[in-house]
């Protein structure tokens, strides 16, 4: 499997646009960001890493126009591609397996 | 939206700077979320909280722009740039689709030039660096013998082979071997294959493992086990049906039982010379024990090892000492005899290597020709697009796109014609591998590497574009107003003048390979023209060695060929027969020393002569004039043997003329008293090249041997005989095999098949240059003419007659090919002095061939200037003044 580095904000982006299905954009990924990990998220850092994820092949956008959407101005929809699903599962399998037997001790 | 301040709403600079930096095709998508999450905040967290938190995104995205953007930036170039090329290369080959004269002509010149020299490289490689099939083949040497002060080398003596085997320090070990015929028989039918006597272990000299089973073991060699037999793997193969359970079973080899203990690899080439013992198929074990005191029968060849570190010359001072040592211990024999170490490389291959030089040379003048052909078209086509670039200039295309575009031109051309030349030597790798055998030699292999043709492709791409290249340059400089003020027929005198240079360049290249070719086709015909003292035409051989096992001694010997002759004589169509010991171009010629009655010789040179043993018949079937004296009977018997010498013989030994009824000796352990009976014609049994020797032919009658040919001069059909003296030889005894069943024309062929091969690819190489050659001067007249087409419109419009315009056409190619035609001589007098070893009969600065050359090239040029030339009066006035 080739393997594409993901980093740890592109996985939680890339986790967050799967969980929104197809009302993923910036504004609702952002805001399901913040509410997720219970901090602040950079609007900017976002775009960066959409564009970066899409670079990669990971991602695919669709912009709609305010005529289609009947929003005040155009948003860019993103989706997951099939070359996402591999290195999530791999990061999922990872975290998964080095938690193992860990949880009694961390719990709280 | 127009951006504007207060609660509730974004600070309206923050947005501006926001919109200023998101990039255009963004822009809005950035504005609108951005302004959404704004609201959302405020909806949620009150406005001076949602104003903060624009703020920070407004500066996060401020702050990543600069990166962002950077990247953006260099993606953008990167994929312009190779957009650019995919459409230079696009260009390039719709310019090529629209020219499809030049680019046939570059491109068959292309191929032909790069095939050409891909096959020669090929050949070079094999012969010169590649490295011959045994284990570190270079220090491998053949050690021979010699008389002082000549170069002739023979066999060696047993004596010699084991002072060399047990002295020498300078070798591993010395392995002595022999070569002979044998007779398989058995299930099959019989048959006779080449083969080897070698002492236990030659292989292991060579560094060769048999591929099946263990070989020769010395211990059991020397237990006298002596039928014992490796096969090669070809005949494994044919005869044996590549049967892995061969090996401890036992075949028929002369008639007894011998047991397989081998079977060679199919790479392993017995270190010979001759192409046939080189596929020798079968080997027997030889003991020399118990001769080392033998120092006068001379038939071994010997093959040794170098100690590691020893050189070659190291082991040439030590064979030298030990022969002059050996010369005084043994007076009689070695008296007047040294030894050489030979290299088997030296051995092998170098005489080959002179034609491989002239093919090289030949394969370089090709592809300089070729190069200047590109270059030429290339220059021709740069001065044919001036306005073309001159006009993509202003509009705005810089110099070096322009280079870029007729530099891809030409990357597109090489490597296509890389491609054809390259499927030119794969279709041709099958004759590329048969010219190698049949003329070289079939120890290197000889495959095409196309790495070869690879490096030949670039070569010839570097050389094309080294050459054009400036001049497309300037061709891309050119001034707007200058290029399309002169009407567009260019052409300054320096880009004529280069060009000139380049086509008397070709055609003096072209000359020059002419005239060798010739040389070479001219020294073949006077090769085969020389009488070789017999008439080959309409003689059929065939070969027959009864096995002693069932044919004892000399009179079973006899016995058989008296039968066999009976029934060759019986087929209809066999005019007559005749019977030779050793038949031309075949076997290695018997030499003997005698002593001419009443005369006393040098103990240490006796005169010396090649001898066969004959019928009578031999001499008519062959047509061999009897000059004097009378031939013997058939049968003829009797204590003095009755013997007929050849003119060389005749005149080497008794100068006075009295040789009929002299009387000579052979110094043989049983001395043989010989009276001459008649003289009769030389003959080159050698080959044509080859010098008749003093020879004497003694009856078979009195002094039989096993192996015979059979000589036999048809009514009609010689081939029509082959199939039944095949049938005679088994009829007599189904276990003796016809070896031998040729033509003797054929072998005659043979004998001159080298000279046959130079001067066969001389003439091929000669017409792919003068072929190249041509399509340059069509190219650049054609070009000229082109550029002219107004001028000689004008000239029409003024009267000049239609032969007035092609003879001012053909007068500027005759200058250039009158020039290069002497350059080109002269090259070629140069050159044919450094060919002169190659050359039989005929002057390095042969007439016929400068004539016969300067005529073939003159024409062919003349064609490929009034091509051209036929057009320029084709040009309708009107059209030629319109045209610009």
């Amino acid at each position: 499997m080739a393997r594409s580095s993901l980093g740890e904000f592109e996985e939680q982006v890339l986790l967050t646009i799967l969980r929104l299905g197809r009302e993923a954009y910036s504004v609702s990924i952002v805001t399901e960001l913040e509410e997720r990990t219970e901090r602040e998220v950079a609007t900017a850092a976002v775009y960066v890493a959409l564009r970066r994820l899409e670079k990669k092949g990971m991602l695919t956008s669709r912009l709609e126009s305010p005529e289609e959407s009947g929003e005040p101005h155009p948003r860019r929809y993103f989706a997951l591609t099939d070359a996402a699903l591999d290195p999530l599962r791999a990061s999922r399998r990872a975290r998964l397996s080095l938690w193992d037997g860990l949880e009694p001790v961390l719990d709280d | 939206m127009r951006p504007k301040g207060g609660a509730g709403e974004t600070p309206g600079w923050m947005r501006a700077v926001l919109r200023r930096l998101a990039p255009p095709a963004e822009r809005e998508v950035i504005d609108g979320e951005l302004l959404e999450g704004f609201r959302l905040r405020g909806a949620r967290d009150g406005p001076a909280r949602a104003r903060r938190w624009y703020r920070r995104q407004v500066f996060g995205y401020a702050w990543r722009a600069v990166v962002v953007r950077r990247v953006t930036e260099r993606e953008r170039r990167e994929r312009m740039g190779l957009d650019e090329l995919r459409a230079d290369f696009r260009w390039a080959l719709r310019s090529l689709r629209k020219r499809p004269a030049f680019t046939a002509v570059a491109l068959a010149t292309l191929a032909l030039g790069i095939g050409a020299n891909s096959a020669i490289f090929t050949l070079v490689d094999a012969h010169f660096f590649e490295a011959l099939p045994y284990d570190d083949p270079d220090r491998i040497v053949l050690l021979w013998e010699t008389g002082r002060g000549s170069t002739d080398v023979t066999t060696v003596s047993p004596g010699s082979y084991w002072t060399w085997h047990d002295e020498a320090e300078s070798f591993d070990r010395v392995a002595a071997y022999n070569v002979d015929f044998a007779t398989l028989s058995g299930d099959d039918a019989a048959e006779q294959v080449t083969g080897s006597l070698v002492v236990p272990h030659f292989f292991d000299v060579l560094g060769a493992e048999p591929m099946l089973g263990p070989g020769f073991s010395e211990a059991s060699v020397r237990a006298a086990d002596m039928q014992q037999v490796v096969l090669s793997h070809s005949l494994w193969s044919r005869r044996y049906g590549s049967d892995p359970e061969l090996v401890g079973r036992d075949i028929r080899v002369d008639g007894r039982p011998y047991t397989v203990v081998g079977v060679m690899p199919p790479s392993f080439r017995q270190p010979e010379r001759s192409l046939s013992w080189q596929s020798t198929e079968l080997w027997r074990p030889m003991l020399l024990e118990g001769r080392q005191e033998d120092h006068g029968s001379r038939f071994l060849r010997t093959v040794a090892r170098l100690r590691p570190g020893t050189t070659v010359e190291q082991a040439r001072a030590e064979v030298a000492t030990i022969a002059a040592r050996l010369a005084e211990e043994f007076p009689e024999s070695n008296g007047r005899r040294t030894a050489l170490v030979r290299t088997l490389d030296e051995y092998l291959l170098a005489d080959a290597r002179p034609i491989l030089i002239m093919l090289l040379l030949a394969g370089g003048a090709v592809l300089l020709i070729v190069c200047a052909n590109v270059a030429n078209l290339t220059l021709a086509r740069g001065e044919e697009r001036r306005r073309e670039f001159a006009v993509r200039g202003a509009l705005g295309s810089g110099s070096a796109r322009l280079l870029r575009q007729v530099m891809v031109e030409s990357v597109v051309l090489a490597v296509a014609g890389g491609l054809l030349g390259t499927a030119l030597v794969r279709s041709g790798a099958g004759v590329l591998q048969r010219v190698q055998t049949s003329f070289f030699s079939a120890l290197v292999d000889v495959s095409v590497d196309f790495r070869i043709v690879a490096a030949t492709t670039a070569l010839a791409l570097v050389a094309g574009l080294l050459f054009g290249l400036p001049l497309a340059r300037r061709a891309a400089r050119t001034e707007l107003g200058a290029a399309l003020g002169d009407g567009g027929r260019g052409g300054s005198g320096r880009s004529d003048a280069t060009r000139n240079l380049l086509v008397i360049g070709q055609v003096g290249l072209a000359t020059g390979m002419l005239v060798v070719a010739a040389l070479l086709v001219r020294s073949f015909s006077e090769l085969v023209r020389v009488p070789p003292g017999f008439e080959a035409a309409g003689v059929a051989t065939v070969t027959a060695s009864p096995p002693s096992s069932t044919w004892e001694d000399s009179e079973a010997v006899l016995r058989y060929h008296r039968d066999l002759l009976e029934l060759v004589e019986a087929i209809p169509g066999a005019r007559s027969v005749g019977l030779v010991s050793d038949l031309m171009f075949t076997t290695e010629n018997m030499f003997t020393t005698f002593v001419v009655d009443g005369r006393t010789h040098d103990p240490e040179l006796p005169p010396r002569a090649e001898y066969h043993v004959v019928t009578p018949e031999y001499f008519s079937v062959l047509g061999i004039p009897v000059l004097a004296g009378d031939l013997p009977e058939r049968w003829s018997d009797g204590d003095e043997v009755p013997v007929v010498v050849n003119r060389r013989m005749a005149e080497s030994f008794w100068p006075e003329g009295d040789a009929l009824g002299a009387g000579l000796t052979l110094d043989w352990s049983d001395p043989v008293d010989l009276r001459v009976v008649a003289i009769v014609g030389d003959v080159l049994d050698d080959g044509y090249d080859g010098v008749a020797e003093p020879a004497f032919f003694l009856p078979f009658s009195q002094m039989p041997r096993r192996r015979m040919s059979y000589v036999v001069r048809a009514e009609g059909d010689a081939g029509a005989l082959l199939p039944l003296l095949a049938d005679a030889v088994a009829s007599v005894d189904a276990d003796v095999p016809a070896g031998d069943l040729r033509l003797l024309e054929g072998m005659l062929a043979e004998s001159v098949s080298r000279p046959r091969a130079a001067s066969l690819l001389g003439l091929t190489f000669a017409l792919v240059a003068l072929l190249v050659a041509a399509a340059g001067i069509y190219g650049v007249l054609s070009y000229a003419v082109q550029r002219r087409t107004r001028e000689l419109g004008i000239r029409s419009a003024l009267g000049a007659s239609g032969s007035d315009l092609v003879g001012m056409i053909l007068g500027q190619s005759t200058r250039l090919v009158v020039l290069g035609l002497a350059l080109g001589s002269a090259g070629a007098i140069v050159a044919g002095r450094a060919l002169s070893g190659l050359l039989f009969g005929v002057r390095s600065w042969d007439p016929i061939s400068l004539v016969g050359a300067a005529a073939v090239l003159g024409a062919v040029a003349t064609l490929a200037a009034w091509l051209p030339a036929r057009r320029a009066v084709a040009v309708d006035p009107r059209e030629a003044l319109r045209a610009e």
